[in-house]
């Protein structure tokens, strides 16, 4: 067990090599001079080199690398160049308005996906097993933010149940919670859509093994087979791509936080884009990617220890 | 009085029955028979037809303002009403087919070209494997659709860098598809008989390999045309794409949700323009899927 945990630890260390390399070369795969894009065209010279000389950008290429990334690892994400402020600040206060908006949409997305993939994989070829499917088309078929502004027509400025948009406070007061309600499900929707038909096929294939068989030959109850026997094998493959799912909703969460008016990572990254604020842009993406890879390091952990068969070799 | 007939007469009899279909047919056959694959085939022949048209079908100038008659409902003059300058609703769609179809169709080819020649050359030399997958997984590493919103942040918005963006993003789908039906094939009797006739290795990776993964690439870029157009119109959304006046659907979305409270009409079509297409390239790739494979039917 201890050589598969390290061979997965290794295996980790070239792509956050990668990674950094990637988030590096942001900057410098841009076309024109960095300096240039970031001071602006028509600023004068003598701003462009101090532009230059706070980037790093008169020294070669390697060691720009070598410091880039010893910064990072003191925690040194460099300064935002239009507010002045740390980058790493700014993360660090768009970051929980993120991750409290992918971990609601997790939620909702599990507790919503679970119980409908189960009862369509059950009831195969009901109207309830078509109906899921058809809805999961239409889920995976749907852009992300065409739900957002469909949920915030019809429950907002119609139906005037929850806020049009922004961040009302910590989930837990009543003004937190109404506003993290729409901005979650739109965040979740796909989400939804892609765990249904995993948890669906997945269910699917385990019932028609032979173990399940014999459980109903011994004369178990229907809903210990399915429910014992049944789903704890099929959430295998669930519990992986959970992992991937959480990371696509904090890299994703960019139209949502758009849509919404919801002050996390994502606004502050694609502002950062429209203004050619490199350093930001870098911090969220190297920030989310690290995050990313760390999750599906300990989805896949956890896998180990949750399922023998994996090979420890 | 069945007994009676001879096993000469018998197996004549059943020929017609047990005639063989070739393998195209019955793939062909499969996929007749589903449906929405065929309404998703339907679909996708129109919206081609309608991009090749696209100036002639267009009942006006997708750019031709007239303030004063904005944000008017459907009509007979407008059939889909007018936008926040005046502008021809349908024509504007009509017109932006050929964007968003042309830039899935461009960034496809790009993940299509680079992902499988990784994943012919990843499967088939076990040496270059390991270094070319962890490169594979460094790009995803990424999620969802954060590449693509590095690499445009890199290279600057626009129409063209978003195609390289989502065609970047796609192809660590093609390369590991690719490179797992290489690994599958590699060993198989055929490839053996082959190399012992002399063939070399570039002959067998794409005289006698890649003709036996085309089935499986062509579902996906069936697949990936959808999430490429999704993906395109959502950095479009973001304001990342085509600048305005461009008809892009996404970009339309986008200036449309301004106004989107008071005049949903302008947010609507261009959102299900997006939607209609995605969704019929989704049934017609799942269908292919299963025409090809029907006991992947219910994954």
């Amino acid at each position: 067990m201890s050589r598969y945990v390290l061979r997965r630890l290794l295996l980790t260390l070239p792509v956050f090599f990668g990674v950094s390399v990637l988030v590096f070369l942001i900057l410098h795969l841009s076309p024109g001079d960095p300096a240039l894009m970031i001071a602006g065209a028509d600023a004068p010279p003598e701003t462009i080199r101090a532009v230059r000389e706070e980037l790093g950008l008169d020294r070669p290429v390697y060691e720009q690398y070598a410091s880039y990334v010893g910064r990072v690892l003191h925690g040194d994400l460099g300064r935002s160049v239009r507010s002045k402020e740390p980058v790493s600040q700014l993360v660090a206060a768009t970051f929980p308005k993120t991750a409290t908006l992918a971990v609601a949409a997790l939620v909702i997305a599990v507790l919503v996906a679970l119980p409908t993939g189960i009862i369509a994989a059950v009831r195969r070829n009901s109207w309830i097993d078509n109906g899921t499917r058809l809805a999961a088309f239409l889920g995976v078929s749907m852009p992300v933010f065409a739900v957002g502004l469909l949920l915030m027509w019809v429950l907002s400025y119609k139906l005037r149940l929850l806020p049009l948009s922004g961040y009302g406070g910590p989930v837990w007061t009543i003004k937190g919670f109404k506003a993290v309600i729409l901005p979650a499900v739109t965040s979740a929707s796909f989400s939804i859509a892609v765990l249904a038909r995993l948890t669906r096929s997945s269910m699917l294939d385990v019932i028609g093994q032979d173990f399940i068989r014999t459980a109903r030959a011994k004369g178990l109850a229907e809903r210990v087979v399915v429910y014992k026997h049944a789903l704890r094998n099929a959430l295998l493959p669930v519990i992986t791509v959970l992992g991937v799912q959480f990371g696509g909703l904090m890299g994703g969460a960019v139209v949502t936080e758009t849509i919404f008016a919801w002050p996390g990572m994502g606004r502050l990254a694609l502002n950062a884009i429209l203004s050619r604020d490199f350093p930001v842009v870098q911090g969220v993406v190297l920030l989310v990617a690290v995050m990313f890879v760390g999750v599906n390091l300990l989805v896949d952990l956890v896998y180990g220890f949750v399922d023998p068969r994996i090979q420890y070799d | 009085m069945n007994a009676s007939v001879k096993p000469q007469q018998a197996d004549q009899a059943a020929t017609p029955v047990l005639k063989e279909r070739s393998h195209a047919q019955a793939v062909l056959h499969r996929l007749l028979r589903n449906k929405a694959a065929v309404a998703g085939g339907v679909v996708v022949i129109l919206l081609v037809l309608v991009a090749l048209l696209a100036p002639h079908l267009a009942p006006a100038d997708p750019l031709l303002q007239d303030v004063p008659g904005r944000f008017k409902p459907p009509s007979a003059a407008h059939w889909l009403g007018t936008d926040e300058l005046g502008r021809d609703i349908l024509s504007r769609i009509i017109v932006g087919s050929r964007i968003s179809l042309l830039s899935s169709i461009i960034a496809v080819s790009i993940s299509l070209t680079v992902g499988v020649v990784v994943g012919l050359v990843a499967g088939f030399y076990a040496k270059l494997d390991n270094f070319l997958m962890r490169l594979i997984d460094i790009m995803m590493a990424f999620p969802g659709i954060l590449l693509a919103i590095a690499i445009v942040s890199a290279l600057g918005p626009g129409q063209f860098n978003v195609m390289i963006a989502v065609g970047i993003q796609v192809v660590p789908t093609y390369a590991r598809i690719t490179r797992s039906q290489v690994l599958s094939l590699r060993s198989l009797d055929y490839i053996l008989a082959a190399r012992s006739q002399g063939a070399g290795d570039t002959r067998i990776i794409f005289k006698h390999i890649l003709p036996n993964c085309l089935a499986t690439i062509i579902v996906y870029t069936t697949l990936n045309l959808a999430s490429a157009i999704l993906s395109a119109s959502t950095l479009s959304f973001l304001g990342l794409g085509a600048p305005p006046p461009s008809p892009e659907w996404g970009g339309m979305v986008s200036t449309a949700r301004q106004f989107f409270l008071n005049y949903p009409n302008v947010a609507v079509w261009p959102t299900l323009a997006i939607f209609v297409t995605v969704l019929a390239f989704n049934f017609l790739g799942d269908g292919l899927r299963d025409a090809l494979d029907p006991r992947l039917k219910d994954v």
